[in-house]
């Protein structure tokens, strides 16, 4: 059985986005979700705070994958790879890097409209996210929203976060919640404009993001500001990514869709 | 994703030099964790709420000691988390939390009015320096600003030499008459010795950096702003030359006709200064004549002096003042404005420059904090206006 059918790629080509699955199962997610807790207690005394007084304020962990063993081994998870690969219509797979969000509940806010892409040292919009839920994402606790087709527009100037003021006008009403249920994933592209809503619930909404991109996209530091990912950059501007801190995905299967 | 949040230190920064009267110069760029030391502290939290006081900002919009103590320990652990493990805090607390907690309310009576620069990026982005291929076209939109602002316009045409604007608009409610006097052409400097492209108004570093903004287009802009905004108004007389930068030919020609006989109660130079630590340089003279041409303040000038200084000391700086005409002897025949004033006219030069702003200079530039300081005091030159021209009556 196809892991991405027709249609859903119609539709990722069409809307920039597409929810698949549940694509993991309970015990992957389980697995998973203890990982981060593990690091939470690491990452509190680091801080010297609490777990509680750490997560009311740091909500938001990227390059999980080179700290605990559960996050490097889901960059490779072959369904995820072999579904982003077909979308992205790529070759090869790199990872850009993961990411954890958690929208924990009561501290949380609306996260603006913007697109991903303008905020990275890349050179061209070849990357998609694989936005996996940890927990149920309902409307109420902070489901990714998306606005059908922005990603054809282009890319805009990046979105300053704390003036952000985005006005789609009247097309705000075609602009689309996508709920998922825990082990499903969002795959979007990196050109999609997201928003998302507080956590609205008692409940946790925490989302593991992997950033594949094209293996041949170009380190380009001009093309963004400050990003944490160029401290890792080992090779020269307009050169593939290093693969020892941004790796090749493993892939089962090399054929490709085109 | 990531936010831009560059700019939160100088906000912080600015709200921090203000609030407890720092120096300007050696407090231009503080960390966060200088700002939460000094406005975390009670004396902080206390400076805050009076600076809210002086601006007219109610002071419940800001959270009292513990909660603001609570934001910035809480982006003491986002920073943290960040160097640490790459954690970011998104949401609510840190820098966002401190950014409408500390300086929204504050915003938009510390920084410049989006009109002054939106007319401050239209007038820089016109060539105006001698022969520059916009003069017409900078000509043509201060008449259509003044006009727009119930000013009527002539203009003085003389041959070989750019138009000399004169702008008069009658009394709106107040006694008294100002005559203003400013520029429109600038100085070129060479745009190879740029950071930024010399016709783009640019802000950075808490700076209005472009060719001319010192001299003297962002102080137009302010004034033509406040001007074109305030209510009620003596009567004015805006004398706006176009040669300045090149020995002011055509104005030497008219302005002793021009100014002769005429009366004012205040005459109004076209800018001014503050020292590198934020305090002002009031020049105040009354016109003598021969070699006693700077008298001091008369009592009417002091009592203006007093209401600026306290507008100054709202935006926490001090002041000081000098008995004699802004310094612009580039030329041998001088400034016509300031060697045709008649004896007895009361002259002020305040303004938005500051010894960075290196006129006739590549990055040439204005702080930015400058701006609304000088919005209030010319709310306070026209109040003083109408009282002390009911006065001398």
């Amino acid at each position: 059985m196809d892991e991405v059918t027709l249609d859903q790629e119609e539709a990722f080509r069409r809307d920039g986005f597409v929810a698949i699955g549940p694509l993991l199962g309970a015990d992957e997610l389980r697995q998973l979700r203890a990982a981060h807790e593990e690091l939470l207690v690491r990452w509190a005394a680091d801080c010297d705070v609490t777990v509680e007084e750490y997560t009311r304020v740091v909500s938001q962990w990227t390059g999980l994958w080179r700290e605990h063993r559960a996050f490097a081994t889901h960059l490779h998870h072959p369904v995820l790879a072999r579904i982003a690969r077909r979308l992205l219509k790529a070759d090869r797979l790199r990872l850009f890097h993961d990411h954890l969000i958690s929208k924990p509940p009561r501290h949380s806010s609306t996260i603006p409209w913007h697109q991903d892409y303008p905020y990275w040292p890349v050179d061209r919009p070849r990357a998609l996210s694989c936005w996996l839920a940890l927990d149920d994402a309902t409307a109420d606790a902070g489901a990714l929203v998306f606005m059908p087709g922005a990603q054809q527009e282009g890319e805009q100037p990046p979105v300053d976060f704390l003036r952000s003021n985005k006005d789609w006008g009247e097309r705000i009403h075609a602009s689309r919640a996508v709920p998922v249920t825990a082990g499903t994933c969002v795959f979007h592209s990196c050109l999609s404009w997201h928003m998302s809503p507080p956590n609205a619930t008692d409940r946790p909404r925490r989302a593991l993001i992997v950033i594949y991109m094209d293996a041949d996209n170009r380190w380009d530091p001009d093309h963004s500001g400050w990003h944490p990912m160029n401290a890792h950059v080992t090779v020269p501007r307009g050169e593939r990514f290093n693969d020892d801190q941004f790796p090749l995905i493993a892939l089962a299967d090399p054929e490709v869709r085109s | 994703m990531f936010s831009g949040t560059d700019d939160l230190e100088e906000a912080l920064s600015l709200v921090c030099v203000t609030a407890l009267g720092l120096n300007r110069k050696v407090n231009s760029r503080m960390s966060l964790a200088e700002c939460a030391q000094r406005l975390g502290s009670d004396e902080g939290v206390r400076a805050l709420h009076l600076l809210a006081d002086r601006v007219g900002v109610d002071r419940a919009r800001f959270p009292d000691g513990p909660a603001l103590r609570q934001l910035f320990a809480d982006e003491a652990v986002s920073m943290k988390a960040l160097r640490l493990h790459r954690g970011r805090n998104v949401y609510g607390g840190g820098k966002v939390a401190l950014w409408k907690a500390v300086w929204e309310p504050l915003r938009a009576a510390l920084s410049p009015a989006g009109e002054v620069l939106e007319l401050a990026r239209r007038l820089v982005a016109m060539d105006t320096t001698t022969m520059g291929r916009d003069l017409s076209a900078c000509v043509a939109f201060l008449t259509q600003q003044l006009r727009s602002a119930a000013f009527d316009v002539d203009r003085v045409e003389v041959a070989g030499a750019n138009p000399i604007l004169i702008a008069r608009r009658g009394a709106r409610g107040l006694a008294g008459r100002i005559i203003l006097y400013s520029h429109y052409d600038v100085a070129a400097s060479p745009a190879a010795d740029w950071r930024s492209p010399p016709r783009e108004l640019i802000e950075r570093d808490g700076r209005l950096h472009g060719l001319g903004a010192g001299d003297n287009k962002v102080a137009l802009a302010a004034r033509l702003h406040f001007l074109s905004s305030v209510e009620h108004t003596p009567e004015l007389l805006w004398i706006i030359q176009g040669d300045e930068e090149t020995g002011s030919a055509a104005a030497q020609r008219i302005m002793p006709d021009l100014l002769r006989g005429l009366t004012a109660t205040l005459w109004l130079e076209e800018n001014g200064y503050h020292d590198h630590d934020g305090t002002q340089r009031i020049l105040a003279r009354v016109i003598g004549s021969g070699s006693t041409m700077n008298l001091p303040p008369d009592r009417h000038l002091w009592r203006l002096i007093e209401h600026l200084g306290a507008s100054g000391a709202a935006f926490g700086v001090k002041h000081r003042v000098e008995s004699r005409g802004l310094n612009k002897d580039f030329f041998a025949a001088g400034c016509p404005f300031n060697r045709n004033l008649p004896i007895g006219a009361r002259y002020l030069a305040i303004g938005v420059n500051d010894p960075a702003t290196g006129i006739h200079q590549p990055n040439e530039s204005v702080p930015s904090w400058t701006l609304p300081l000088h919005a209030r005091q010319l709310g306070d030159i026209l109040t003083w206006t109408d009282e002390t021209a009911r006065e001398d009556v």
